[in-house]
């Protein structure tokens, strides 16, 4: 129906952190502003593609390439963005989110230097994540990939909490990088081995055929390569441990894109990639076995290091980690309801977990920036501050997998992909799974039970809710989180679409 | 058309209302304090929460009437979820009218209403009506919802409504204070019930363990079935054949047994409901006799054609132990509650010991009833007749003993019954209808209880005289159990009402100004009628069993066919209740039995019950093992602090020792092993020209040595 319309929601959010940045020499607030509506006008053309994707399955913006002639071999690198009914509710769930965490950052970070920059660097991060979602180029997938990690790690660096921060953004820059090393290679070799009848040398992900020639044991390899390099940003154990410390001591809105979205693009990449791309050969057979296993411990790891927190946000941060683990379990199981149901809780994860590390840091707002995130110093706050309470809990239930919140929707539809193999060990997988669900139900609970129940203690007695600026963005995730939760179909009406032909041939 | 609408309205209207609520509580806060349009709106939101739930009881009714026609069956199906190419994804979202949810819904609106009515004047003097109102609401809408749905999933989603709500509920004066540590819990075995953060935590994981099993039961059963939907998974058995072969059908059994066990508190996770009363009275009320556990029953009772059917008519002998196990469980844990009734100090906790104690009956009938031998075709009625009625009768009873002693604590302020007594001639109008009340609950004739439970007891003689040992064992488990229940009545009404003044009666009435409040009509009202359904149900017995059977998706599911029962009370005594003489006779000596000595003790006073405590050792030792719950608190607070201490250490020692550490002797490794090799770039050429040397040697063996 309309054409270059993703190029320009790219290019929105590469082009204007400039004037974002320019703006801010000169007023903050003008900046500020201009940052959320850049986002905004990004999302509304990327809005556009949907009609194309629900009648017509897919649409394409392709933006000329190049090609490398290596003798024989072609490499050939296009810019092209797709938005299929995957990539457009996953990028949907990383504006929302970035449009909330930027107007939330209004209130948050009134009180911090350089702001101009800050938001400058957080469009170029909402810029890479969609990037990555809506690259239809491997190439350009890395390149995007790699443009994530960029400006997260100023921000990082930058605003975190002092004086450690530097040191943290530089675990988290050295942790995801070596995980992009393995990616890189990874790509590599599907362009090694790629058939180039068909690819004609393209890295182009539409239509991508592995050569028929290829050893089963060099796929797998290949698959490993692509795992081990997205497990690290899943934070799937035993490389998890780049995430507690980043996610504790990243500027509160910056923890929220974290641990809400950016750390799910990975999971897609790996339905992407591994599920689409390469496929039953790659993921089937025991090594099915052994990434549910490494799935299922995360997730029962992550709940309880998660009560062993005392930290706010390092027990959001352990929590994150251990939803990271339903997530990939869902895709482990390499089924139709696995793979729906992780894509799924993509989006209700970050509605849940953002809101989550915003309630986090409107207590650092409200009660101090070190005292409101001590949960034992906490305690009696619901009454001082309703609208946080009744946030909190929305969230804390949905994280929980409590019906009718959308993250019941999506654990259900994981859990059923764990028994639709038909496996006793599945079935001891899925009990492991579902009992977990427990763990994270207490977790929250105790969260919300210290910090917000109990008795009123005396130097608390004036805290306020905050500003409006930093309500508003988790009222309306709230209420999103009961839409999409009373009607599933809004969200699934996509992704199936996607996913059930994948697996249609095979199990 | 009417039938449609009515199973839809009567469970949207309650949360309709639920959602009204804090608007109106909005609208009204921000008006100025004190002022007429403030109160007037203040008592719309009260009174609107009285008639969303009468709204719903109309509407329920009009589907008993449909039922009574033999009308029930789904309605609304649609889907919910989208579809995974041509097949459908999962479940549809629809309602299902049959006697058992018709059952269910009417009690639960009913009593609702009952409970709504009395919170208006309990309620008064509560600063955050808007929640309350809302939750109670959205509570007996979300239990309604649960039980009209026609598949599993809706009603898990119903399911964890009801959750979410008796924990927000139990913890509704969330600012009372509460120890950090779980260790002070127990240390004085009353005060974990001041805690109420703390209780409707504890209510909402418990049930949740429950939960997940129900939840994985339920998937179970997706995998293989490919459905949700309860008249599918009836029509078609072949799923449980398929879970047979698969070796896991009791298991899958069990797992959805576990939902009930959490939700109606059985052993071994009965520990969450005695404390489930730290929140209003009302709450009590509406949690132990119309809703949250009664979903327990509500799933056992939904799946039990299909595994009778699965153990009558597809033979699969293993599903015996199913029943066996629910049996069991409702019988172990009826004994053991009534003894920790025996010696419950707190008047509420006598009645929630005494709730669990009545589902472990219920249970019971159920399991024993599943084990009973279908007679021609036609399916023994009993057991399922026999639990479900219970139910009935047990919501009508329980709803009055908690609304009673909730006026009786709001009259004398002391939760304790020790601290009461001689409130007879001062609260007639609360002791009558208790009194009934607590004689339904023993089982005493002619009152609901006394039916119920007979039925109960029918069921486990019938299955001991058709060879079954079982039978026998279950029969002495429910009358011991029913002895020591008349024996707590007793108990609990003697200490209450029986006896002189004590103290702090007398100062309670001297605060009062000279005598104790007058009851409001708001409060005594809904007792009357509660005591009068009381009295009527136990008559109205044939009429129930009548409506049971009214179960049209069910006979045209299964060749099976439920026995059309007449309105005959001949043949209801005579037959199916099993009623024959010699359990009649034996239940009247057990009740005797309970009887007896704690009327001398509690309420003629004979002997001093506190010396023979104090005297007696072995006296002592059992009372205080009972009154401790046979220690099983604390042993689940034992573990639940070793489990914390264990993830703090593994956290401390592991996560950040261990795996943080090894990423930090990977980089500084790296370091070093870079500062090491350096040394080797030495420069001077000599050296260079050796390693050139050894390296061209080594190559040339390598090469040497390879195949090619």
């Amino acid at each position: 129906m309309f054409q270059y319309t993703l190029v320009i929601a790219i290019f929105t959010l590469l082009i204007s952190p400039i004037l974002v940045f320019v703006l801010g020499k000169w007023n903050e607030h003008v900046a500020k502003w201009t940052a959320f509506l850049a986002v905004l006008t990004s999302a509304i053309f990327a809005l556009l593609t949907i009609g194309d994707v629900l009648y017509l399955g897919a649409y394409t913006d392709t933006l000329g390439g190049f090609t490398l002639d290596l003798g024989a071999k072609a490499l050939s690198i296009n810019f092209i963005l797709v938005a299929d009914s995957l990539s457009l509710p996953i990028a949907g769930a990383i504006y929302v989110l970035a449009l909330a965490v930027i107007m939330y950052s209004f209130g948050y970070m009134k009180e911090q230097k350089n702001l101009g920059l800050y938001y400058a660097l957080l469009v170029l991060y909402v810029a890479g994540m969609i990037g990555v979602v809506f690259a239809g180029d491997l190439a350009y997938f890395y390149v995007f990939w790699e443009l994530m990690l960029i400006p997260s790690y100023f921000i990082i660096a930058n605003w975190g909490s002092k004086p450690n921060s530097v040191k943290i953004a530089f675990k988290y820059f050295i942790f995801t990088h070596v995980g992009a090393m393995a990616i890189l290679i990874g790509i590599g070799g599907l362009w090694a081995f790629s058939d180039f009848g068909i690819t004609g040398g393209a890295l182009t992900m539409a239509g991508f055929a592995l050569s028929s020639s290829v050893a089963s044991s060099t796929i797998r390899l290949l698959t490993l390569l692509f795992i081990v390099g997205f497990s690290v940003k899943m934070a799937i154990f035993p490389l998890h441990t780049w995430l507690p410390d980043t996610h504790g001591e990243a500027p509160t809105p910056i923890s929220a894109i974290l641990s809400g979205v950016m750390i799910q693009t990975a999971a897609y990449a790996v339905l992407r990639i591994c599920t689409d791309i390469i496929g039953i050969d790659g993921m089937g057979g025991w090594m099915r076995w052994v990434l549910i296993g490494f799935a299922v411990f995360t997730m029962i790891y992550g709940g309880v290091m998660a009560i062993a927190q005392k930290d706010t946000k390092r027990l959001f941060a352990y929590s994150s980690i251990s939803q990271m683990g339903y997530i990939f379990f869902g895709l482990a199981t390499f089924t139709a309801y696995g793979a729906i149901g992780s894509m799924f809780h993509i989006i209700s994860h970050s509605l849940a977990k953002g809101s989550l590390f915003m309630v986090a840091g409107i207590l650092m707002t409200q009660v101090g920036h070190h005292k409101g995130r001590e949960i034992k110093k906490l305690g009696g706050l619901g009454l001082k501050m309703p609208i946080t309470a009744i946030v909190a809990t929305v969230a804390a239930l949905s994280l929980a997998g409590t019906p009718p919140l959308a993250g019941f929707m999506s654990e259900w539809i994981i859990f059923s992909g764990g028994l639709a193999a038909n496996d006793t060990l599945g079935i001891i997988a899925v009990i492991f799974a579902i009992l977990s669900t427990a763990l994270t139900a207490t977790y929250v609970l105790l969260f919300l039970k210290d910090v917000f129940l109990g008795p009123v203690k005396e130097e608390y007695k004036d805290v306020k809710d905050p500003s409006p600026y930093m309500w508003i963005p988790l009222v309306t995730m709230a209420i999103l989180s009961f839409v999409i939760g009373i009607f599933p179909k809004s969200a699934l009406i996509f992704i199936t679409n996607y996913v059930a032909p994948l697996f249609t041939g095979g199990s | 058309m009417l039938l449609e609408s009515a199973a839809i309205m009567n469970w949207a209207i309650p949360f309709a209302g639920a959602l009204i609520t804090p608007i109106i509580g909005f609208i009204a806060g921000k008006l100025k304090e004190g002022s007429q349009t403030q109160k007037v709106l203040r008592i719309i939101r009260n009174w609107m929460a009285v008639f969303t739930s009468f709204v719903a009881f109309l509407f329920t009714m009009l589907l008993v009437v449909d039922v009574f026609n033999g009308q029930g069956g789904e309605a609304f199906v649609t889907n919910w979820f989208w579809n995974i190419g041509d097949k459908p994804f999962a479940a549809g979202f629809g309602v299902l009218v049959d006697p058992l949810t018709v059952l269910i819904a009417s009690f639960a609106s009913g009593i609702g209403t009952l409970i709504m009515i009395y919170g208006i004047n309990y309620m008064k003097d509560d600063k955050h009506l808007d929640r309350y109102w809302f939750l109670m609401q959205m509570f007996i809408g979300g239990m309604i919802f649960l039980v009209m749905s026609n598949n599993f999933l809706q009603s898990f989603v119903g399911w964890e409504i009801v959750g979410f709500c008796s924990y927000a509920l139990i913890g509704y004066f969330f600012d009372k204070k509460g120890p950090q540590d779980p260790k002070e819990f127990t240390i004085k075995e009353e005060t974990e019930g001041d805690y109420n953060a703390h209780a409707g935590f504890k209510a909402f994981i418990t049930t949740r363990i429950g939960d997940v099993m129900l939840l994985t039961g339920i998937l179970i059963i997706f995998a293989v079935a490919g459905t949700f939907r309860y008249t599918e998974l009836l029509s078609d058995l072949t799923w449980l054949s398929d879970l047979h072969d698969k070796k896991i059908l009791v298991l899958t059994a069990v797992l959805i047994f576990g939902g009930p066990i959490g939700k109606s508190a059985q052993f071994p996770l009965q520990f969450w409901l005695p404390e489930a009363m730290a929140g209003p009275t009302t709450v009590s009320a509406l949690i132990h006799a119309a809703a949250m556990v009664k979903a327990g029953i509500f799933m056992v009772v939904r799946t039990y054609p299909m595994f009778y059917l699965g153990l009558h008519d597809l033979h699969i002998e293993n599903l015996q132990y199913y029943f066996l196990i629910v049996a069991a469980v409702g019988g172990f844990t009826a004994l053991m509650s009534a003894t920790m009734g025996t010696s419950a100090t707190e008047l509420k906790k006598v009645l929630a010991f005494s709730t669990v104690s009545q589902l472990g009956y219920m249970f019971m009938g159920l399991g024993v009833g599943g084990l009973i031998e279908p007679v021609g075709g036609v399916m023994d009625y009993n057991g399922y007749f026999a639990g479900s009625f219970h139910m009935l009768s047990h919501a009508i009873f329980k709803a009055l003993l908690f609304l009673s002693a909730g006026a009786v604590i709001h009259a004398v302020h002391t939760k304790y019954i020790d601290e009461m007594g001689g409130l007879r001639k001062d609260m007639p109008k609360v002791f009558w209808p208790m009194l009934i009340g607590g004689l339904s609950l023993s089982g005493v004739v002619p009152l609901g209880g006394f039916f119920s439970k007979e039925s109960i007891f029918g069921a486990c003689w019938h299955l001991g005289e058709e060879g079954n040992n079982a039978g026998w064992i279950f029969f002495a488990v429910a009358a011991v159990a029913a002895a020591l229940t008349f024996f707590y009545t007793i108990r609990f009404l003697g200490h209450t009402f029986g006896g002189k003044k004590t103290e702090h009666v007398e100062k309670a009435e001297k605060e009062q100004g000279g005598h104790l409040h007058k009851t409001s009509p708001l409060l005594w009202v809904p007792l009357v009628i509660l005591a009068v359904g009381t009295i009527v149900i136990g008559f109205l017995a044939p009429v129930v069993e009548l409506f049971m059977s009214k179960n049209d998706w069910f006979a045209a599911a299964t060749n099976f066919t439920v026995e059309a029962f007449h309105i005959d009370y001949a043949h209801f005594f005579g037959h199916t209740f099993g009623f024959s003489p010699p359990t009649f006779w034996i239940t009247i000596g057990i009740l005797l039995t309970g009887c007896l000595p704690a009327y001398f003790l509690f309420v003629r006073k004979q002997w001093d019950t506190k010396e023979i405590l104090k005297k007696s050792k072995i006296v002592n030792g059992i009372y205080t093992f009972f009154h401790r719950r046979w220690y099983m608190n604390h042993a689940i607070y034992w573990c639940l602090r070793k489990f914390k201490v264990f993830a703090e250490w593994l956290y401390e020692n592991f996560d950040l020792k261990v795996i943080d550490r090894s990423n930090y002797i990977i980089a500084s490794g790296t370091m070093k092993s870079g500062e090491v090799f350096r040394k080797t770039h030495t420069g001077i050429l000599s050296v260079n020209f050796l390693y050139m040397l050894l390296g061209a040697i080594i190559l040339i063996a390598v090469l040497l040595f390879i195949p090619f």
